[in-house]
Protein backbone atom coordinates (compact mmCIF):
# COMPACT_ATOMS: atom_id res chain seq x y z
CA UNK A 1 0.00 0.00 0.00
CA UNK A 2 2.69 2.57 0.62
CA UNK A 3 4.38 1.84 -2.54
CA UNK A 4 1.25 2.89 -4.44
CA UNK A 5 1.28 6.54 -2.18
CA UNK A 6 4.58 6.62 -3.07
CA UNK A 7 3.79 6.13 -6.90
CA UNK A 8 1.00 8.67 -6.84
CA UNK A 9 3.59 10.84 -4.95
CA UNK A 10 5.75 10.60 -7.56
CA UNK A 11 3.10 10.62 -10.48
CA UNK A 12 1.76 14.12 -9.48
CA UNK A 13 5.34 15.73 -9.13
CA UNK A 14 6.02 14.09 -12.67
CA UNK A 15 2.93 15.68 -14.52
CA UNK A 16 4.73 18.99 -13.57
CA UNK A 17 7.85 18.57 -15.54
CA UNK A 18 6.85 19.02 -18.86
CA UNK A 19 10.23 18.40 -21.10
CA UNK A 20 11.72 15.22 -19.60
CA UNK A 21 12.30 12.22 -21.63
CA UNK A 22 11.12 8.92 -19.92
CA UNK A 23 14.46 7.93 -18.88
CA UNK A 24 14.55 11.59 -17.17
CA UNK A 25 11.45 11.14 -15.48
CA UNK A 26 12.54 7.45 -14.38
CA UNK A 27 15.73 8.54 -12.86
CA UNK A 28 13.50 11.14 -11.04
CA UNK A 29 11.37 9.13 -9.86
CA UNK A 30 13.36 6.22 -8.84
CA UNK A 31 15.61 8.79 -6.63
CA UNK A 32 12.76 10.46 -5.22
CA UNK A 33 10.91 6.98 -3.82
CA UNK A 34 14.39 6.43 -2.68
CA UNK A 35 14.06 9.04 -0.69
CA UNK A 36 10.92 8.50 0.85
CA UNK A 37 11.87 4.50 1.38
CA UNK A 38 15.29 5.61 3.42
CA UNK A 39 13.46 8.03 5.13
CA UNK A 40 10.52 5.81 5.91
CA UNK A 41 13.26 2.91 7.03
CA UNK A 42 14.63 5.16 9.46
CA UNK A 43 11.30 6.17 11.05
CA UNK A 44 10.36 2.23 11.29
CA UNK A 45 13.77 2.07 13.09
CA UNK A 46 12.70 4.88 15.66
CA UNK A 47 9.76 2.90 16.48
CA UNK A 48 6.73 3.69 14.35
CA UNK A 49 4.52 1.57 12.89
CA UNK A 50 4.80 0.91 8.88
CA UNK A 51 2.23 2.85 7.95
CA UNK A 52 2.44 5.69 9.81
CA UNK A 53 6.19 5.86 9.03
CA UNK A 54 5.21 5.56 5.37
CA UNK A 55 3.16 8.53 5.28
CA UNK A 56 5.29 10.79 7.37
CA UNK A 57 7.55 10.36 5.76
CA UNK A 58 5.77 10.86 2.61
CA UNK A 59 4.17 14.52 4.11
CA UNK A 60 7.86 15.73 4.91
CA UNK A 61 8.38 15.76 0.94
CA UNK A 62 6.53 18.37 0.87
CA UNK A 63 3.65 19.32 -1.74
CA UNK A 64 3.97 17.14 -5.02
CA UNK A 65 2.70 20.01 -7.37
CA UNK A 66 5.30 22.32 -5.84
CA UNK A 67 8.29 20.08 -6.15
CA UNK A 68 7.21 19.66 -10.05
CA UNK A 69 6.82 23.04 -10.59
CA UNK A 70 10.08 23.40 -9.47
CA UNK A 71 11.63 20.77 -11.07
CA UNK A 72 10.78 21.53 -14.60
CA UNK A 73 12.82 24.88 -14.23
CA UNK A 74 15.35 22.07 -14.63
CA UNK A 75 14.57 20.60 -17.61
CA UNK A 76 14.11 23.14 -20.58
CA UNK A 77 13.56 22.71 -24.16
CA UNK A 78 16.57 24.30 -25.53
CA UNK A 79 19.29 21.49 -25.15
CA UNK A 80 16.59 18.98 -25.57
CA UNK A 81 15.90 19.94 -29.35
CA UNK A 82 19.37 19.95 -30.14
CA UNK A 83 19.75 17.05 -29.07
CA UNK A 84 17.19 14.93 -30.95
CA UNK A 85 17.30 17.06 -33.93
CA UNK A 86 21.16 16.32 -34.20
CA UNK A 87 20.35 12.48 -33.47
CA UNK A 88 18.00 12.40 -36.75
CA UNK A 89 20.25 14.24 -39.16
CA UNK A 90 22.93 11.78 -38.25
CA UNK A 91 21.00 8.77 -38.57
CA UNK A 92 19.37 10.42 -42.11
CA UNK A 93 23.06 10.96 -43.10
CA UNK A 94 23.85 7.82 -42.32
CA UNK A 95 20.79 5.91 -44.07
CA UNK A 96 22.00 7.64 -47.49
CA UNK A 97 24.89 5.94 -47.16
CA UNK A 98 23.19 2.41 -47.75
CA UNK A 99 22.77 4.33 -51.07
CA UNK A 100 25.80 6.01 -52.07
CA UNK A 101 27.90 3.32 -50.34
CA UNK A 102 29.20 2.59 -54.72
CA UNK A 103 30.81 5.91 -54.86
CA UNK A 104 33.47 4.69 -52.72
CA UNK A 105 33.99 2.22 -55.78
CA UNK A 106 35.02 5.12 -57.81
CA UNK A 107 38.11 6.07 -55.34
CA UNK A 108 39.18 2.42 -55.62
CA UNK A 109 39.40 2.82 -59.33
CA UNK A 110 40.40 6.36 -58.80
CA UNK A 111 43.60 4.88 -56.49
CA UNK A 112 43.85 1.92 -59.05
CA UNK A 113 44.38 4.36 -62.21
CA UNK A 114 47.22 5.70 -60.26
CA UNK A 115 48.92 2.53 -58.92
CA UNK A 116 48.11 0.05 -61.87
CA UNK A 117 46.09 1.17 -64.75
CA UNK A 118 46.91 -2.26 -66.96
CA UNK A 119 44.88 -4.21 -64.44
CA UNK A 120 41.57 -2.31 -64.16
CA UNK A 121 38.50 -3.94 -65.33
CA UNK A 122 37.80 -0.96 -67.41
CA UNK A 123 41.24 -1.24 -69.24
CA UNK A 124 41.18 -2.60 -72.80
CA UNK A 125 42.25 -5.97 -73.54
CA UNK A 126 43.45 -5.65 -77.22
CA UNK A 127 46.37 -7.07 -77.54
CA UNK A 128 49.60 -5.88 -80.11
CA UNK A 129 52.52 -7.87 -82.08
CA UNK A 130 54.45 -5.13 -80.26
CA UNK A 131 53.80 -3.18 -76.55
CA UNK A 132 55.66 -1.19 -74.62
CA UNK A 133 54.56 -0.57 -70.82
CA UNK A 134 54.78 3.98 -70.59
CA UNK A 135 53.81 6.01 -67.28
CA UNK A 136 53.31 9.47 -69.26
CA UNK A 137 51.11 11.90 -66.73
CA UNK A 138 50.08 15.65 -67.62
CA UNK A 139 47.37 17.33 -65.83
CA UNK A 140 44.30 18.56 -67.50
CA UNK A 141 42.09 21.06 -65.39
CA UNK A 142 41.69 19.01 -62.44
CA UNK A 143 42.26 16.08 -63.76
CA UNK A 144 45.55 14.09 -64.63
CA UNK A 145 46.03 11.91 -67.75
CA UNK A 146 47.66 8.92 -68.11
CA UNK A 147 49.36 7.29 -70.74
CA UNK A 148 50.14 3.64 -69.53
CA UNK A 149 50.80 1.80 -72.75
CA UNK A 150 51.71 1.93 -76.57
CA UNK A 151 51.37 -1.03 -79.02
CA UNK A 152 52.30 -1.29 -82.39
CA UNK A 153 51.39 -4.02 -85.15
CA UNK A 154 53.52 -4.13 -88.21
CA UNK A 155 51.87 -4.40 -92.03
CA UNK A 156 53.55 -7.30 -94.14
CA UNK A 157 55.69 -4.49 -95.97
CA UNK A 158 57.69 -3.80 -92.51
CA UNK A 159 57.24 -0.49 -93.02
CA UNK A 160 54.09 1.09 -91.88
CA UNK A 161 51.92 -0.23 -89.05
CA UNK A 162 49.30 0.55 -86.82
CA UNK A 163 49.79 2.13 -83.36
CA UNK A 164 47.56 2.05 -80.59
CA UNK A 165 47.49 4.02 -77.05
CA UNK A 166 46.25 2.84 -74.13
CA UNK A 167 45.26 5.66 -71.50
CA UNK A 168 43.32 6.56 -68.92
CA UNK A 169 42.28 10.05 -67.27
CA UNK A 170 41.26 10.59 -63.10
CA UNK A 171 40.74 13.25 -60.62
CA UNK A 172 43.49 14.95 -58.43
CA UNK A 173 40.90 14.45 -55.58
CA UNK A 174 40.38 10.63 -55.47
CA UNK A 175 37.30 11.16 -53.95
CA UNK A 176 36.04 13.79 -56.56
CA UNK A 177 34.64 13.50 -60.23
CA UNK A 178 36.70 12.97 -63.35
CA UNK A 179 35.65 14.90 -67.04
CA UNK A 180 35.04 13.67 -69.83
CA UNK A 181 37.76 13.28 -72.42
CA UNK A 182 35.87 15.00 -74.66
CA UNK A 183 38.32 17.26 -76.13
CA UNK A 184 41.14 15.13 -76.71
CA UNK A 185 43.16 14.83 -79.88
CA UNK A 186 45.19 12.72 -81.58
CA UNK A 187 47.29 12.16 -84.52
CA UNK A 188 50.84 12.23 -86.33
CA UNK A 189 52.70 14.51 -88.37
CA UNK A 190 50.99 17.66 -87.13
CA UNK A 191 47.76 15.97 -88.68
CA UNK A 192 45.38 15.76 -85.27
CA UNK A 193 41.87 15.25 -85.33
CA UNK A 194 39.38 14.01 -82.43
CA UNK A 195 40.17 10.98 -80.96
CA UNK A 196 37.10 10.18 -80.99
CA UNK A 197 37.35 9.72 -84.60
CA UNK A 198 39.59 6.64 -84.86
CA UNK A 199 38.53 3.43 -84.44
CA UNK A 200 38.12 2.18 -80.98
CA UNK A 201 38.52 5.46 -79.85
CA UNK A 202 36.32 3.46 -76.94
CA UNK A 203 35.77 4.84 -73.43
CA UNK A 204 34.93 3.06 -70.33
CA UNK A 205 34.87 3.50 -66.49
CA UNK A 206 32.96 5.93 -63.91
CA UNK A 207 33.45 9.31 -61.91
CA UNK A 208 36.89 8.12 -60.68
CA UNK A 209 38.92 7.31 -63.85
CA UNK A 210 38.23 6.84 -67.80
CA UNK A 211 40.21 4.07 -69.64
CA UNK A 212 40.45 4.53 -73.07
CA UNK A 213 42.23 2.97 -76.03
CA UNK A 214 42.87 4.96 -79.89
CA UNK A 215 43.58 2.68 -82.60
CA UNK A 216 44.25 2.27 -85.90
CA UNK A 217 46.76 5.27 -86.04
CA UNK A 218 48.90 5.04 -88.81
CA UNK A 219 52.41 5.14 -88.83
CA UNK A 220 55.72 4.90 -90.43
CA UNK A 221 59.25 3.92 -89.31
CA UNK A 222 60.21 7.45 -89.97
CA UNK A 223 56.69 8.83 -89.01
CA UNK A 224 56.98 7.04 -85.95
CA UNK A 225 55.62 9.50 -82.86
CA UNK A 226 51.77 9.92 -81.79
CA UNK A 227 51.07 13.24 -80.81
CA UNK A 228 47.91 13.77 -78.02
CA UNK A 229 46.65 17.40 -77.16
CA UNK A 230 43.98 18.36 -75.22
CA UNK A 231 43.16 22.39 -76.15
CA UNK A 232 40.12 23.65 -73.97
CA UNK A 233 39.62 26.08 -71.53
CA UNK A 234 42.88 28.07 -71.87
CA UNK A 235 45.03 25.22 -71.10
CA UNK A 236 46.95 23.46 -73.91
CA UNK A 237 48.75 19.69 -72.97
CA UNK A 238 50.66 18.06 -75.52
CA UNK A 239 52.18 14.75 -74.80
CA UNK A 240 54.28 12.98 -77.57
CA UNK A 241 54.72 9.28 -77.89
CA UNK A 242 57.41 7.43 -79.48
CA UNK A 243 56.25 3.98 -81.30
CA UNK A 244 58.67 1.43 -80.12
CA UNK A 245 60.09 0.20 -84.13
CA UNK A 246 63.19 -0.26 -82.40
CA UNK A 247 61.32 -3.81 -80.44
CA UNK A 248 60.22 -4.64 -84.60
CA UNK A 249 62.96 -7.31 -85.82
CA UNK B 1 37.94 12.34 0.55
CA UNK B 2 37.26 9.64 -2.05
CA UNK B 3 36.06 6.61 0.06
CA UNK B 4 35.43 3.97 -2.98
CA UNK B 5 36.25 4.24 -6.77
CA UNK B 6 33.87 6.24 -8.57
CA UNK B 7 31.87 5.24 -11.29
CA UNK B 8 31.41 7.18 -14.62
CA UNK B 9 29.24 10.40 -14.32
CA UNK B 10 25.89 10.87 -15.04
CA UNK B 11 25.68 13.17 -18.60
CA UNK B 12 23.54 15.98 -18.37
CA UNK B 13 21.00 17.39 -21.18
CA UNK B 14 23.88 19.60 -22.17
CA UNK B 15 26.74 17.56 -22.32
CA UNK B 16 24.70 15.01 -24.30
CA UNK B 17 23.22 17.95 -26.32
CA UNK B 18 27.01 18.83 -27.51
CA UNK B 19 28.01 15.24 -28.22
CA UNK B 20 25.25 14.68 -30.47
CA UNK B 21 25.92 17.97 -32.34
CA UNK B 22 29.72 17.29 -32.56
CA UNK B 23 28.63 13.91 -33.66
CA UNK B 24 26.26 15.22 -35.84
CA UNK B 25 29.13 17.59 -37.74
CA UNK B 26 31.16 15.31 -37.87
CA UNK B 27 29.20 13.28 -40.20
CA UNK B 28 28.63 16.05 -42.19
CA UNK B 29 32.46 16.74 -42.28
CA UNK B 30 32.81 13.01 -44.09
CA UNK B 31 30.11 12.81 -45.88
CA UNK B 32 30.74 16.32 -47.54
CA UNK B 33 34.51 15.26 -47.90
CA UNK B 34 34.16 11.81 -49.65
CA UNK B 35 31.42 13.31 -51.58
CA UNK B 36 28.92 10.84 -50.32
CA UNK B 37 26.15 13.38 -50.16
CA UNK B 38 26.04 16.89 -51.45
CA UNK B 39 24.42 19.29 -48.78
CA UNK B 40 24.15 22.36 -50.58
CA UNK B 41 22.82 23.62 -54.14
CA UNK B 42 27.06 25.24 -54.23
CA UNK B 43 28.38 21.27 -53.66
CA UNK B 44 26.23 19.83 -56.68
CA UNK B 45 27.89 23.18 -58.95
CA UNK B 46 31.65 22.11 -57.74
CA UNK B 47 30.08 18.62 -58.88
CA UNK B 48 29.17 19.72 -62.30
CA UNK B 49 32.74 21.57 -62.39
CA UNK B 50 34.52 18.74 -62.23
CA UNK B 51 32.34 16.43 -64.84
CA UNK B 52 32.49 19.65 -67.13
CA UNK B 53 36.34 19.96 -66.68
CA UNK B 54 36.03 24.31 -66.39
CA UNK B 55 38.12 24.30 -63.05
CA UNK B 56 37.38 26.50 -60.29
CA UNK B 57 34.27 28.71 -61.24
CA UNK B 58 32.94 31.71 -59.21
CA UNK B 59 29.58 32.54 -58.91
CA UNK B 60 27.62 34.73 -60.84
CA UNK B 61 23.82 34.69 -60.25
CA UNK B 62 21.50 31.88 -59.55
CA UNK B 63 17.82 31.10 -60.68
CA UNK B 64 14.81 29.04 -58.84
CA UNK B 65 13.63 26.78 -61.38
CA UNK B 66 9.82 25.59 -61.66
CA UNK B 67 10.33 23.94 -58.77
CA UNK B 68 11.31 24.18 -55.57
CA UNK B 69 13.80 21.18 -55.93
CA UNK B 70 14.87 22.55 -59.28
CA UNK B 71 17.74 25.00 -59.52
CA UNK B 72 19.92 26.88 -62.15
CA UNK B 73 23.39 28.19 -61.76
CA UNK B 74 25.89 30.24 -63.25
CA UNK B 75 28.99 30.53 -62.37
CA UNK B 76 32.21 31.49 -64.40
CA UNK B 77 35.98 32.03 -64.72
CA UNK B 78 38.26 33.26 -66.88
CA UNK B 79 38.35 30.55 -69.24
CA UNK B 80 35.35 29.23 -69.23
CA UNK B 81 31.01 30.02 -68.59
CA UNK B 82 29.33 27.25 -66.84
CA UNK B 83 25.35 26.87 -66.43
CA UNK B 84 24.43 24.03 -63.70
CA UNK B 85 20.96 22.43 -63.22
CA UNK B 86 20.78 21.46 -59.99
CA UNK B 87 18.44 19.28 -58.26
CA UNK B 88 18.09 17.69 -55.22
CA UNK B 89 17.13 14.47 -54.97
CA UNK B 90 16.66 12.90 -50.84
CA UNK B 91 18.60 10.40 -51.51
CA UNK B 92 21.68 12.23 -52.87
CA UNK B 93 21.16 15.87 -51.70
CA UNK B 94 21.89 18.52 -54.42
CA UNK B 95 22.85 16.92 -57.32
CA UNK B 96 24.66 19.05 -60.06
CA UNK B 97 25.00 18.08 -63.49
CA UNK B 98 26.55 20.73 -66.08
CA UNK B 99 23.56 21.82 -68.78
CA UNK B 100 25.45 24.67 -70.43
CA UNK B 101 29.19 24.55 -71.07
CA UNK B 102 31.16 27.69 -73.08
CA UNK B 103 34.90 27.51 -73.78
CA UNK B 104 35.92 31.15 -73.27
CA UNK B 105 39.84 30.76 -74.06
CA UNK B 106 39.47 32.16 -77.80
CA UNK B 107 38.37 35.60 -75.87
CA UNK B 108 36.55 37.81 -77.76
CA UNK B 109 34.36 40.92 -76.70
CA UNK B 110 31.32 38.63 -77.14
CA UNK B 111 31.44 35.53 -75.46
CA UNK B 112 27.68 33.94 -75.08
CA UNK B 113 25.66 30.51 -75.98
CA UNK B 114 22.59 29.45 -76.41
CA UNK B 115 20.98 26.54 -74.65
CA UNK B 116 17.63 24.76 -75.42
CA UNK B 117 15.96 23.12 -72.48
CA UNK B 118 13.12 20.55 -72.86
CA UNK B 119 10.03 20.75 -70.68
CA UNK B 120 8.10 18.09 -71.27
CA UNK B 121 4.79 18.76 -68.25
CA UNK B 122 4.17 21.82 -70.04
CA UNK B 123 5.01 20.74 -73.83
CA UNK B 124 7.30 23.45 -74.35
CA UNK B 125 11.45 24.34 -74.95
CA UNK B 126 12.81 26.55 -72.68
CA UNK B 127 15.40 28.57 -75.09
CA UNK B 128 17.98 30.49 -73.47
CA UNK B 129 20.84 32.89 -74.54
CA UNK B 130 23.70 33.59 -71.53
CA UNK B 131 27.15 34.89 -72.06
CA UNK B 132 29.22 38.12 -71.29
CA UNK B 133 30.00 40.96 -72.84
CA UNK B 134 32.35 43.80 -72.02
CA UNK B 135 30.79 47.02 -73.71
CA UNK B 136 28.74 48.88 -71.72
CA UNK B 137 26.85 50.42 -74.41
CA UNK B 138 24.62 47.66 -75.01
CA UNK B 139 21.62 47.41 -73.25
CA UNK B 140 19.53 44.61 -74.48
CA UNK B 141 19.57 41.12 -75.96
CA UNK B 142 17.58 40.48 -78.83
CA UNK B 143 17.04 36.66 -79.90
CA UNK B 144 15.75 34.93 -82.78
CA UNK B 145 15.39 31.04 -83.40
CA UNK B 146 15.43 29.13 -86.40
CA UNK B 147 15.17 25.31 -87.02
CA UNK B 148 15.37 22.95 -89.86
CA UNK B 149 12.45 21.19 -91.62
CA UNK B 150 12.92 18.13 -91.53
CA UNK B 151 9.53 16.70 -93.34
CA UNK B 152 9.10 16.93 -96.89
CA UNK B 153 6.36 19.85 -96.37
CA UNK B 154 7.53 23.09 -95.77
CA UNK B 155 6.03 24.98 -92.99
CA UNK B 156 6.25 28.47 -91.88
CA UNK B 157 7.28 27.98 -87.88
CA UNK B 158 7.23 31.23 -85.60
CA UNK B 159 10.58 32.94 -84.76
CA UNK B 160 11.48 33.19 -81.16
CA UNK B 161 12.59 36.19 -79.65
CA UNK B 162 14.27 36.81 -76.04
CA UNK B 163 14.14 40.39 -75.47
CA UNK B 164 15.83 41.65 -71.72
CA UNK B 165 15.80 44.86 -69.93
CA UNK B 166 18.36 45.51 -66.96
CA UNK B 167 17.48 42.85 -64.85
CA UNK B 168 19.25 40.31 -67.00
CA UNK B 169 22.79 41.56 -66.35
CA UNK B 170 25.34 40.61 -63.65
CA UNK B 171 28.47 42.50 -63.11
CA UNK B 172 31.41 40.95 -62.26
CA UNK B 173 35.87 41.34 -63.15
CA UNK B 174 34.69 43.79 -65.68
CA UNK B 175 32.24 41.67 -67.19
CA UNK B 176 28.41 42.08 -67.86
CA UNK B 177 27.11 38.71 -67.49
CA UNK B 178 23.61 38.14 -68.80
CA UNK B 179 20.97 35.05 -68.72
CA UNK B 180 17.70 35.41 -70.55
CA UNK B 181 14.95 32.91 -71.33
CA UNK B 182 11.92 32.25 -73.28
CA UNK B 183 9.84 29.84 -73.26
CA UNK B 184 8.62 28.20 -76.88
CA UNK B 185 5.18 26.05 -76.85
CA UNK B 186 5.07 23.40 -79.41
CA UNK B 187 3.08 24.24 -82.81
CA UNK B 188 -0.51 23.14 -83.10
CA UNK B 189 -0.26 20.20 -84.39
CA UNK B 190 2.12 19.11 -81.46
CA UNK B 191 5.45 19.62 -82.81
CA UNK B 192 8.37 20.07 -80.90
CA UNK B 193 9.60 24.05 -81.42
CA UNK B 194 13.70 22.91 -81.37
CA UNK B 195 15.76 25.89 -83.12
CA UNK B 196 19.00 24.56 -84.23
CA UNK B 197 20.30 28.10 -84.51
CA UNK B 198 19.83 31.59 -83.04
CA UNK B 199 20.74 34.80 -84.45
CA UNK B 200 21.47 37.15 -81.55
CA UNK B 201 20.99 41.07 -82.05
CA UNK B 202 23.04 43.27 -79.85
CA UNK B 203 20.84 46.66 -78.83
CA UNK B 204 21.77 50.12 -77.34
CA UNK B 205 19.43 51.84 -74.34
CA UNK B 206 17.47 53.63 -77.36
CA UNK B 207 16.64 49.66 -78.76
CA UNK B 208 18.94 50.13 -81.96
CA UNK B 209 20.70 47.05 -82.72
CA UNK B 210 24.38 47.04 -82.42
CA UNK B 211 25.83 44.29 -83.43
CA UNK B 212 24.51 40.89 -84.77
CA UNK B 213 26.09 37.72 -83.91
CA UNK B 214 24.95 33.70 -85.43
CA UNK B 215 25.72 30.47 -84.20
CA UNK B 216 24.43 26.79 -83.25
CA UNK B 217 22.42 25.99 -80.69
CA UNK B 218 25.15 24.94 -77.82
CA UNK B 219 27.69 26.43 -80.14
CA UNK B 220 29.89 29.67 -79.59
CA UNK B 221 28.21 32.79 -81.30
CA UNK B 222 30.74 34.21 -84.17
CA UNK B 223 29.80 37.69 -85.08
CA UNK B 224 27.97 38.27 -88.11
CA UNK B 225 30.03 40.53 -90.42
CA UNK B 226 33.79 38.18 -89.02
CA UNK B 227 34.72 35.90 -92.27
CA UNK B 228 33.95 32.22 -90.83
CA UNK C 1 10.00 35.41 -0.22
CA UNK C 2 10.75 34.07 2.95
CA UNK C 3 10.61 30.59 1.22
CA UNK C 4 12.86 32.46 -2.00
CA UNK C 5 15.54 32.85 0.58
CA UNK C 6 15.54 29.48 2.40
CA UNK C 7 15.70 27.40 -1.24
CA UNK C 8 18.92 29.74 -2.78
CA UNK C 9 20.99 29.17 0.94
CA UNK C 10 19.91 25.88 0.81
CA UNK C 11 21.91 25.84 -2.26
CA UNK C 12 25.05 27.31 -0.60
CA UNK C 13 24.48 24.82 2.12
CA UNK C 14 24.46 21.56 0.10
CA UNK C 15 27.58 22.67 -1.72
CA UNK C 16 29.48 23.16 1.62
CA UNK C 17 28.26 19.59 2.43
CA UNK C 18 29.68 18.40 -1.30
CA UNK C 19 32.72 19.88 -0.26
CA UNK C 20 33.48 17.25 2.61
CA UNK C 21 32.17 14.15 0.71
CA UNK C 22 30.21 12.86 -2.09
CA UNK C 23 26.25 12.56 -0.59
CA UNK C 24 23.09 11.28 -1.70
CA UNK C 25 19.56 13.18 -1.55
CA UNK C 26 18.52 12.07 1.89
CA UNK C 27 21.56 11.79 3.42
CA UNK C 28 22.39 15.62 3.07
CA UNK C 29 18.74 16.25 4.62
CA UNK C 30 19.64 14.20 7.61
CA UNK C 31 23.38 15.50 7.70
CA UNK C 32 22.19 19.31 7.37
CA UNK C 33 19.42 18.33 10.62
CA UNK C 34 22.32 17.30 12.14
CA UNK C 35 24.75 19.79 11.75
CA UNK C 36 22.55 22.84 12.58
CA UNK C 37 21.20 21.32 15.21
CA UNK C 38 17.26 21.02 13.06
CA UNK C 39 17.27 24.91 12.67
CA UNK C 40 17.40 24.17 9.01
CA UNK C 41 14.20 21.87 8.68
CA UNK C 42 12.75 22.21 5.17
CA UNK C 43 10.78 20.03 3.14
CA UNK C 44 12.99 17.42 1.64
CA UNK C 45 11.39 17.57 -1.71
CA UNK C 46 12.20 20.92 -2.66
CA UNK C 47 15.76 19.71 -2.07
CA UNK C 48 15.62 17.76 -5.90
CA UNK C 49 15.08 20.60 -7.81
CA UNK C 50 18.05 22.73 -6.33
CA UNK C 51 20.15 19.77 -6.88
CA UNK C 52 18.88 19.10 -10.50
CA UNK C 53 19.45 22.81 -11.03
CA UNK C 54 22.79 22.77 -9.51
CA UNK C 55 23.68 19.81 -11.99
CA UNK C 56 22.32 21.72 -14.94
CA UNK C 57 24.55 24.25 -14.21
CA UNK C 58 27.49 21.98 -13.56
CA UNK C 59 28.16 22.99 -10.28
CA UNK C 60 27.95 19.57 -9.33
CA UNK C 61 28.35 15.81 -11.11
CA UNK C 62 25.79 13.09 -10.16
CA UNK C 63 26.69 9.40 -10.46
CA UNK C 64 25.02 6.24 -9.81
CA UNK C 65 26.28 3.70 -6.82
CA UNK C 66 24.84 0.49 -5.45
CA UNK C 67 23.76 1.08 -1.65
CA UNK C 68 23.75 -1.77 0.62
CA UNK C 69 20.13 -2.31 0.18
CA UNK C 70 20.72 -3.38 -3.39
CA UNK C 71 18.95 -0.60 -4.61
CA UNK C 72 21.28 2.09 -7.28
CA UNK C 73 21.81 5.68 -5.13
CA UNK C 74 22.16 8.83 -7.29
CA UNK C 75 25.29 10.56 -5.58
CA UNK C 76 26.50 14.07 -6.04
CA UNK C 77 29.96 15.35 -6.34
CA UNK C 78 31.12 18.90 -6.09
CA UNK C 79 32.94 20.01 -9.32
CA UNK C 80 35.70 22.26 -9.45
CA UNK C 81 33.54 24.63 -10.94
CA UNK C 82 31.26 24.50 -7.89
CA UNK C 83 34.31 24.49 -4.96
CA UNK C 84 35.03 28.15 -6.76
CA UNK C 85 31.32 28.83 -6.41
CA UNK C 86 31.28 27.64 -2.84
CA UNK C 87 34.16 29.89 -1.84
CA UNK C 88 32.89 32.94 -3.51
CA UNK C 89 29.07 31.92 -1.95
CA UNK C 90 30.85 31.69 1.54
CA UNK C 91 33.11 34.68 0.94
CA UNK C 92 29.91 36.78 0.42
CA UNK C 93 28.03 35.54 3.28
CA UNK C 94 30.76 36.26 5.70
CA UNK C 95 30.92 39.86 4.48
CA UNK C 96 26.86 39.81 4.77
CA UNK C 97 26.47 38.40 8.43
CA UNK C 98 29.46 40.85 9.37
CA UNK C 99 27.75 44.00 8.10
CA UNK C 100 24.16 42.51 10.10
CA UNK C 101 26.12 42.13 12.87
CA UNK C 102 27.89 45.05 12.90
CA UNK C 103 24.81 46.93 12.77
CA UNK C 104 22.69 44.72 15.48
CA UNK C 105 26.19 45.35 18.15
CA UNK C 106 25.90 49.33 17.24
CA UNK C 107 21.81 48.79 18.68
CA UNK C 108 22.27 46.65 21.69
CA UNK C 109 24.22 49.70 23.21
CA UNK C 110 20.29 50.48 23.79
CA UNK C 111 19.35 47.83 26.77
CA UNK C 112 17.56 48.15 30.20
CA UNK C 113 19.24 49.98 32.33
Amino acid sequence: MSAMERQEFCDRVLAKVRHATPKEKTAIRAELDAHMEDHAAALLEAGYEEAEAAERAMYAMGDPEEIGAELNKDYPLGWLVLSRVSLILTVLICATFLFSWPKLGNTLNSLQARIAPETSGFASTAKYTYERDLDIRAEIGGDILRIYKVGLDVNRDGETGNAALFFCNYSKNPFGYTADLMYLECGTSGIMESARNYDCGWCSGNAGAYYSLVAKIPVTRTDNAVVLTDDHFGKYVRLEVSVPWEDVT
Amino acid sequence: MKKTKRKKNIETRKHKALRRALICLGVLVIFSVLHLYTFTPMQGVRQSEAEAGTGQTYLIRHMGGEKWNERDYMTANENAILITRVTFYPLLGWSGRPFGILDCADGGDFQATSLVWRNYDDKANRCIICGRLRSREVMGIRAEGHWDEESEKIRTLPEVTISGGPEIWTEKDGWRYFFAESTVPDTENGEMAYPTEMTVTTLDKAGNPLRQYKGSTYERFIPVDEPQ
Amino acid sequence: MEKRKTIEHTGLLVLSLLAGEDMYGYQMIVELARRSDRTFDMKEGTLYPILHGLEKNGVVEAYMQEAPTGRMRKYYHLTKKGAERLRAEEAAWQAYAGAVNAVLRFGAGLGPA
